[in-house]
């Protein structure tokens, strides 16, 4: 990759890997967990920015974090689950039980979705009951704060487990992942102890894609697509195929918006307006995240990608899994698909509600 | 704008515009140049001396689709250099069809040789040839045409009995009056030939090669069921450098080289391409010893000016990037790097020519 004045702001995703005591018992690795994983941090890994996110691929069944949960976040978040079939943007392949709030109120889907947890409110244990595509599904985690912060809740924790989480790292190597903490009040998770109500319903949502051909849009969809492309830009052969965008309105108005899409054709993503061939701002912060989908190998994207950063047109150029960071006013853009060997995945975390943008050049 | 190092070595096919449509009108004697029915509807024709950097090269690219000779009078006629007159069709998805019927005299005697497929001419310096006839034309879109000419000047010395030097006069004279520049320059030869195309006896034969015999890819994959052992060799070397073809390669491509253009000091690629995406894998930029010109053309035969992609493609060790979406050569001199070339999005097969003034196609891959 070439060195340049925006060099610090495109990361590997691979500097972000899992510590080893973590994936022993100490936190994470439990039979529903994820079996690899990349989990940046503002702090440590995006520049400061009040976000900290995942991405990983799973395929076991089960609790993802036994005896722990539930568990608060000082920081609202969304937790979304998607599939690996790259023909099918709403298939998952997999069943999920997930619990919100202290009512334990348990939600279950089998399809890519959305879960809302605002900032102090309970949540999980999250569980995986079925998985039905042979290579899993993906789980991402988009939260509101630069640090990974937990305060656990669950009545099963382990004394070995709080000791080797408060465990201080040795000189050279990183702390844990994240900070934890156990609440005094403890939840007890039984079957007798679940609830099935619909307190929490609404935050709990499906993905719902539309296609970047324009056919099936809703109106409000037209209307916010329309609004993106005004000024001419065209969708350009690199783009994705179908694609979901949800906004804060459809987050229960976090400051948050995010894509989630499969790409598997090189080109220019998008063409226009003008010379800038997708050349823009915000006004908001936003990292752009692209990643394989080959679950046997994390580290492998599938595509070698060019993208343009300042009003320099700093280009730079990666084929592993990396995600760019685009602070504020800084212009980004065209994105180029040189080659795809197999469709990869992209997603936005854009830190507001909706996706403000001004095209350069 | 800030002014970028390389961009001297960028420019529109355009900067070489020939109005054919004023040229056939000018009120000047019949005979005069581009008289022909047959000669090109639109036409570019760059020179190393004003468009291309002083390189010793002068090239054109043309559409075509009249019936008739191209220079009605005037031929046959000489230039003091070697040129390949290539005509290329416009279908891209079949690099063997031409969609016209050619024929072409060479040598004092005229011997008339006809071709209905895509095919190379080598000229050499010195050596008469034309006329030049149209005789069909079945491809609706008419036919391409390009000239790579090893000299930085059009110069050309016309042998043919229906040119005068008074008729040379009166076209300079109505062109200046008009504000057109005329970038050839022309003589009237004292030896003078009368339009008498010859049966052949294959004496000139070895002057006239079908395209496919270049052929090196087919429907975007190497064609080794039609290359020879020698063309399988140069793959086999330029494999060995670690590149592979991008998605954004030709889907058909024939390549020439010296020894197969009579020993000149040229190479020739022509192409058709389709697909977004780089060009090559596994490499970055390349230098050659010696100087080529790479030309972007479309293949709209209603708009010269029109490419039907967006191309980006990075010069020099800083790797300064230029794009273009219309019609447009690249000059690369020795010894400058070149490349990547990344396809941004096509929305019309277009086509791609190189011209290398050397025998060989020697690459350094720099990065």
């Amino acid at each position: 990759m070439a060195k340049g004045k925006y060099e610090h702001l495109l990361k590997p995703l691979n500097i972000a890997t899992i510590p080893q005591m973590m994936r022993d018992g100490a936190g994470f690795k439990n039979t529903g967990n994820a079996d690899s994983i990349y989990w940046l941090n503002g702090k440590e890994h995006l520049e400061g920015l009040p976000l900290n996110f995942s991405w990983g691929f799973y395929t076991g069944l089960g609790d993802w974090h036994p005896g722990m949960d539930p568990h608060i976040h000082p920081y609202p978040e969304a937790l979304v689950w998607v599939g690996l079939d790259s023909d099918n943007v709403e298939y998952l392949g997999a069943e999920i039980s997930y619990c919100l709030g202290e009512e334990l109120e348990v939600h279950t889907f089998d399809r890519p979705s959305v879960v809302i947890v605002p900032a102090g409110l309970p949540h999980c244990p999250s569980i995986t009951e079925d998985v039905t595509n042979p290579i899993g599904y993906s789980f991402m985690i988009f939260s509101l704060g630069a640090e990974p912060t937990t305060t656990w809740m669950g009545d099963g924790v382990a004394n070995r487990q709080i000791e080797q989480m408060r465990q201080v790292p040795t000189e050279g190597t990183r702390g844990p992942l994240m900070v934890s903490s156990f609440s005094e009040k403890k939840i007890k998770v039984t079957p007798e102890t679940l609830t099935y109500g619909h307190k929490y319903d609404h935050l709990v949502k499906p993905l719902k894609p539309f296609s970047t051909s324009l056919a099936n849009l809703t109106p409000e969809e037209r209307a916010q697509y329309e609004k993106v492309t005004l000024g001419g830009m065209k969708v350009g052969p690199g783009n994705a195929d179908d694609l979901v965008w949800m906004y804060g309105k459809d987050l229960e108005g976090l400051e948050l918006n995010f894509t989630w899409g499969f790409y598997k054709s090189p080109g220019v993503w998008h063409r226009g307006p003008g010379d800038s061939d997708g050349a823009h701002v915000h006004p908001s912060d936003e990292v752009l995240v692209f990643v394989g989908t080959d679950p046997s190998d994390i580290d492998y994207l599938g595509a070698e990608i060019s993208i343009d950063m300042g009003k320099e047109h700093e280009r730079y150029v990666f084929d592993k899994p990396t995600a760019v960071i685009c602070p504020k006013g800084v212009p980004h853009n065209p994105v180029i698909a040189r080659y795809v060997d197999r469709p990869y995945a992209f997603f936005v975390i854009g830190l507001s509600g909706d996706h403000k943008t001004t095209y350069v050049d | 704008m800030v002014k970028r190092k390389y961009e001297h070595l960028v420019k529109p096919l355009s900067v070489g515009g020939m109005d054919m449509g004023a040229m056939k009108d000018l009120k000047v004697p019949k005979g005069a140049f581009a008289n022909g029915p047959g000669n090109a509807d639109t036409l570019v024709w760059l020179n190393g001396r004003d468009h291309l950097e002083g390189l010793n090269l002068n090239f054109t690219w043309g559409f075509y689709s009249g019936i008739g000779d191209w220079h009605t009078g005037q031929d046959p006629h000489t230039h003091p250099y070697p040129e390949c007159l290539v005509f290329v069709g416009l279908d891209s998805a079949n690099l063997n069809y031409l969609g016209a019927e050619i024929e072409i005299c060479l040598g004092e005697e005229q011997e008339a040789y006809t071709f209905d497929e895509p095919t190379v001419v080598i000229v050499p310096a010195g050596m008469p040839h034309c006329p030049l006839t149209t005789k069909r034309v079945w491809s609706p879109k008419g036919f391409g045409f390009y000239l790579a000419s090893l000299g930085d000047v059009p110069t050309t010395t016309w042998m043919g009995e229906g040119v005068s030097e008074e008729t040379m006069k009166a076209m300079q004279e109505e062109a200046a009056r008009s504000g057109r520049k005329i970038p050839m320059t022309s003589y009237v030869s004292e030896k003078r030939l009368k339009n008498n195309p010859t049966k052949p006896t294959g004496k000139y034969a070895h002057l006239i090669k079908p395209l496919k015999t270049g052929m090196v890819i087919q429907r975007g994959k190497p064609a080794l069921d039609v290359m020879t052992l020698e063309q399988r060799a140069r793959f086999e070397e330029r494999a060995k450098t670690g590149q592979k073809s991008g998605p954004g390669n030709a889907d058909h491509l024939a390549w020439f080289y010296g020894k197969d253009l009579e020993g000149l000091e040229l190479n020739l690629i022509w192409g058709f391409y389709s697909k977004p995406g780089i060009w090559h894998r596994g490499v970055g930029a390349h230098v050659h010893p010696t100087d080529e010109v790479l030309v972007f053309a479309g293949l709209d035969p209603t708009d010269i000016n029109y490419l039907g992609a967006k191309i980006e493609i990075d010069l020099g060790e800083e790797h300064e990037r230029y794009i273009f979406d219309k019609p447009t050569v690249v000059i690369c001199p020795k010894g400058l790097p070149h490349n990547p070339v990344v396809v941004r999005w096509v929305d019309r097969p277009y086509a791609f020519y190189s011209i290398g003034l050397g025998g060989e196609y020697k690459t350094t891959i720099v990065d």
